[in-house]
């Protein structure tokens, strides 16, 4: 939704594609559907319920297809290393709280994945608190007003 | 910037001394506090907070703030000095009497911004040179503190030029600084050193106010002045900045501040960034409450 409404602004020109994955093929379908009640959208303003969703009932909303169609669902195994290395050229991965329930190896395995897989300039976001001390040094973490990233430095800039 | 603008700034600074806001026991005890502690004593402290019941009240309830980590208030000064040790309660003390420095004018950048902004620079410096193993946390927190008053002299002598350099920061979402060099031609910097020689602070805090956005230029106190670089940089990442959106991104472990501190400091390399952050936003409620206690009876009603 933050894409569309900047679609004629900073990403003008850009062709947005999203690929949210889970390991869980139940998750996966309950984000196909898209449908979301009170707590789902506690942070979501009234802008945003208005513009991008549809009223299923005085409690739940659902996603409108326009949103949807830029989006590919699918299930995936974080761990499985075949997959993961053909899952190249992302500008942006968002991993909130999922490396918690990972082991030290697997974690450094995942976060090796992201960063292979990243564009250079790309960025990756983990889930508040979330930190890869110890587990990675080549992610730069970067500092944006309110919030934290894990930037993979881009080749002109020399530092890599 | 050339010598003839050193030399107006510098004369334009000085009428601040005539400033009647200023507590009678602040540039004595400023004094006091920036030499190097060791002929400090208790007594001669609370003999000049004595001499000012607001602040000798207001400091007690500071020391009393989570902040400081007094689980009762204390009772007197002195009390304060053997529970917290003396150079804290001299840190106290000089919040409590930079708080009433300045007259409560309606100025340009909001007070209360400003003021959480120094005190939480203040703050994650002490705790940036507690983790670095560093001689002196008070001096640290100090020189945050202090690191800014170059803003304060913005907005009593240079209220116009300063105002055209804040609108054209939000405006534009650039940095501060930026903006005063583009439409001023000078920064809080040279104002605030001004202020700073004026008040004859310690050389190496003169050189934070002076260089902290430019420490290559600092000679003297290179490694304070990185700390308090890199402090004033992540404050203004996590909504401690001065109340506008910067439109920036901060790598703090490649700003060359960083390599001047890991020279000195090899713990640098052990601290986790994204802990400190997160220990950092969880004072900030803290801050907010400290700065309405402080500075409270000298910031303007919005």
């Amino acid at each position: 939704m933050n894409m569309l409404e900047e679609r004629d602004r900073l990403l003008k020109g850009w062709t947005v594609e999203i690929l949210a994955t889970d390991l869980n093929d139940r998750s996966v379908e309950a984000a196909k559907a898209g449908i979301y009640g009170d707590y789902a959208l506690r942070n979501t303003t009234d802008y945003y319920k208005r513009k991008y969703f549809s009223i299923v009932d005085e409690k739940k909303l659902q996603v409108l297809p326009e949103v949807k169609k830029l989006i590919t669902f699918s299930r995936l195994n974080l761990q499985d290393d075949s997959k993961m290395l053909f899952m190249k050229g992302m500008d942006l991965v968002l991993c909130c709280n999922v490396l918690i329930y990972f082991d030290g190896v697997s974690k450094s395995k995942v976060i090796n994945h992201f960063f292979s897989n990243l564009n250079y300039g790309g960025y990756f976001f983990l889930g508040t608190s979330e930190s890869l001390m110890k587990l990675n040094d080549q992610f730069h973490l970067v500092h944006f007003p309110g919030t934290i990233a894990y930037w993979k430095p881009s080749l002109k800039s020399g530092k890599l | 910037m050339t010598a003839s603008v050193t030399a107006s700034i510098r004369e334009r600074v000085q009428h601040i001394e005539s400033m009647p806001a200023i507590p009678a026991v602040f540039l004595p005890l400023l004094n006091l506090l920036s030499g190097s502690g060791e002929n400090v004593n208790v007594d001669e402290v609370v003999r000049l907070v004595s001499y000012d019941n607001t602040i000798a009240a207001q400091c007690l309830r500071v020391a009393a703030s989570p902040l400081f980590g007094m689980a009762l208030p204390p009772k007197s000064i002195k009390a304060a000095v053997i529970s917290l040790g003396l150079r804290r309660v001299e840190t106290i003390l000089l919040t409590c009497c930079l708080g009433q420095a300045f007259p409560s004018k309606k100025w340009v950048l909001d007070p209360a911004v400003f003021w959480r902004h120094s005190l939480g620079c203040a703050m994650v410096c002490r705790k940036f040179s507690e983790k670095l193993g560093a001689a002196d946390h008070e001096k640290a927190y100090m020189a945050g503190l202090l690191h800014d008053i170059g803003f304060m002299v913005n907005c009593l002598v240079f209220s116009q030029e300063f105002a055209a350099a804040m609108e054209r920061a939000l405006q534009e979402e650039i940095a501060l600084d930026e903006a005063e060099h583009l439409t001023m031609g000078f920064t809080h910097c040279e104002t605030g050193r001004a202020l700073a020689e004026q008040w004859k602070l310690a050389d190496d805090v003169i050189e934070v106010i002076a260089h902290h956005h430019a420490i290559e230029q600092s000679q003297k106190a290179q490694s304070l002045v990185a700390l308090v670089h890199l402090s004033d940089l992540l404050c203004r990442m996590r909504g401690l900045g001065y109340g506008y959106y910067e439109r920036h991104k901060v790598d703090l472990v490649s700003d060359p501040a960083w390599a001047i501190l890991l020279k000195e400091h090899r713990d640098l390399e052990g601290v986790d960034l994204v802990r400190f952050t997160f220990e950092l936003d969880e004072a900030v409620e803290e801050i907010h409450a400290l700065v309405s206690t402080v500075f409270g009876s000298t910031l303007s009603p919005s």
